[in-house]
């Protein structure tokens, strides 16, 4: 059960992670826009982000160094600061986009005024998360967020043609218009990028020193990156499913939060449209901890002040004051009234241009024998992990070009 | 100081113009916002459908055209703010009036599911609809 219970710290990560806000929309518009045709985009950056949560998890526990900890190191302290404002920033910008997306989802539940529920939600989050520890976080927001799973049964009700399904994970060039090509290149680079935001490894190598994972804890850390990514590329593919079955058809473009429950609800009816809205929250309010959470540990690990959700708010005071700022600065910016997906569209954007100075520390330290010892990278994960990172470098250099040329993917 | 003064004056005033002067729209932005208009009523009709079947909860029914309804007044304010370029007039005109009945249809559907309002908004949807596809071909 303690096993089991483990794997929620990988579910939490990647629910909260990359089925966020920005993901939930931006998948469900690629499948409204190409089907099934990006479905690779999923398994590449699910991938991806094994390889390097797993990474970012072992160098935490080996070299007892998070994630913050090896980019002031290994870049040095004028470019890691750089690399700290910006993910700090891109964290803000997340984390009001999400608790924009909470009211929204609220409003949609109860008939309460969003910008009310907004600001109930960000109060009551903040005071869930300065009551339980670390553990209860992630067993809470982890678990809740599995009512997800309404998107995957959805999209198997909805009957689509499985052999399409499955050429959809093959590759192809689009062979339309020159803004056809880009849309998709776009949509390629968004999905990509929602799916290694920052913040997903800033949380997870912190909850791994959290939990106080040893070195035997290795095969575990494996496991959880591995299953909590699987499962939230399993929900992610499940979304796209749905989009190309229920939107495609009807040449629906889905710009709202509130249209993506849309197919499930044609799929099951009231219930199951209750369970995806659920499921929707949970996530989203997964992503707006991990978020505010992230700010606070990055800033304390780059300096090396006390930090932890396991620590009384009098030991660790300065990681406390600022996760707590992070939350109400959000939702200062939420309140203002800027639409969530624009917020979010930004950060998935600007995430991916930054994204590279985040993950080229990880793979350098992970593979550093001096560091790592014998529970270094290997030499065929060495190499898996710097096609991956050319990968992400590629789409670093080719998103704000898309963004604009694209007019931020509008078809 | 008075002449700069005018000067300044003169500056404000011709940037003012310059901002407030409506911009020529393309005949691929009409197409944009063509497509948007489409989108929003076909999302708008599967909404009315879903209710009419009783497959949404009614807080939902009554919330979601509110965010339809933002998605309208966006594209709504892009078409006032175009100018027509020539042989686009008539295009501009027919999406105006169709956000315009978009918003209209969206700002009266009822509160509760179970009404017959909303299968004729359904039919209405349908019509906008239409309208903006037909536009769209014509571009």
């Amino acid at each position: 059960m303690k096993k089991i219970l483990g794997l929620t710290l990988g579910i939490m990560t990647a629910l909260g992670g990359f089925v966020d806000l920005g993901q939930i929309v931006f998948t469900m518009q690629a499948g409204a826009l190409f089907g099934y045709r990006l479905l690779w985009v999923i398994v590449i950056g699910t991938a991806a982000i094994i390889i390097y949560m797993e990474m970012c998890g072992r160098v935490a526990v080996v070299a007892q160094e998070p994630v913050l900890a090896t980019v002031r190191t290994r870049l040095g302290s004028k470019l890691g600061l750089g690399v700290l404002v910006a993910s700090n920033l891109l964290n803000l910008i997340t984390c009001a986009a999400e608790l924009g997306g909470i009211g929204i989802l609220i409003h949609l539940l109860t008939g309460w005024p969003a910008r009310l529920a907004l600001a109930a939600a960000a109060l009551l989050l903040g005071t869930i998360v300065w009551l339980l520890q670390f553990d209860w976080i992630e067993r809470i927001f982890g678990l809740s967020g599995l009512l997800m799973i309404a998107f995957a049964v959805a999209a198997w009700k909805l009957h689509p043609q499985w052999h399409a399904v499955g050429a959809g994970f093959v590759p192809t060039f689009p062979g339309h218009s020159r803004h056809a090509l880009l849309l998709d290149a776009y949509f390629a680079v968004g999905i990509f990028s929602a799916m290694l935001m920052e913040y997903e490894v800033h949380f997870y190598s912190s909850g791994a020193l959290e939990e106080d994972w040893k070195v035997k804890d290795l095969g575990e850390n494996v496991a959880v990156a591995a299953f909590g990514s699987a499962l939230g590329s399993v929900l992610t593919c499940a979304l796209l499913v749905v989009a190309a079955l229920v939107f495609l058809p009807r040449g629906i473009f889905p710009d709202a939060i509130s249209s993506a429950v849309l197919p499930v609800a044609a799929a099951f009816g009231p219930r199951a449209l209750y369970l995806a809205l659920f499921g929707c929250l949970a996530c989203i309010t997964g992503a707006a901890v991990e978020t505010a959470l992230s700010g606070a540990y990055n800033i304390c690990q780059f300096y090396n002040l006390a930090w932890g959700k396991n620590l009384k708010a009098k030991q660790a005071p300065v990681y406390t004051a600022l996760w707590v700022a992070m939350l109400l600065a959000a939702a200062a910016i939420a309140l203002a009234g800027i639409r969530p997906l624009t917020l979010v569209n930004f950060s998935i954007i600007f995430g991916m241009v930054i994204m590279p100075f985040t993950y080229y520390p990880i793979l350098r330290v992970a593979g550093d024998r001096n560091v790592m010892g014998k529970h270094a990278n290997g030499r065929f994960y060495e190499a898996v992990g710097w096609v991956f990172f050319a990968l992400i470098a590629a789409a670093s250099i080719a998103a704000l070009p898309l963004m604009f040329l694209t007019h931020s993917g509008q078809p | 100081m008075l002449r700069h003064r005018a000067v300044l004056m003169m500056g404000v005033i011709l940037f003012l113009g310059g901002c407030s002067r409506q911009k020529p729209v393309s005949r691929e932005n009409l197409q944009g916002d063509a497509t948007k208009i489409v989108s929003i009523s076909a999302e708008a009709e599967l909404l009315c459908d879903l209710v009419v079947q009783g497959r949404t909860a009614s807080p939902y029914a009554a919330a979601h055209p509110h965010y339809l309804q933002d998605q309208d007044k966006e594209v709504s304010k892009e078409l006032d703010r175009a100018g027509a370029a020539a042989g686009l007039e008539s295009s501009l005109q027919a999406l105006r009036a169709a956000a315009q009945q978009l918003q209209d249809t969206l700002a009266v559907l009822p509160q509760n599911s179970p009404d017959p309002r909303w299968s004729e908004a359904r039919r209405r949807f349908a019509l906008i609809r239409q309208n903006a596809e037909h536009v769209r071909r014509a571009l």
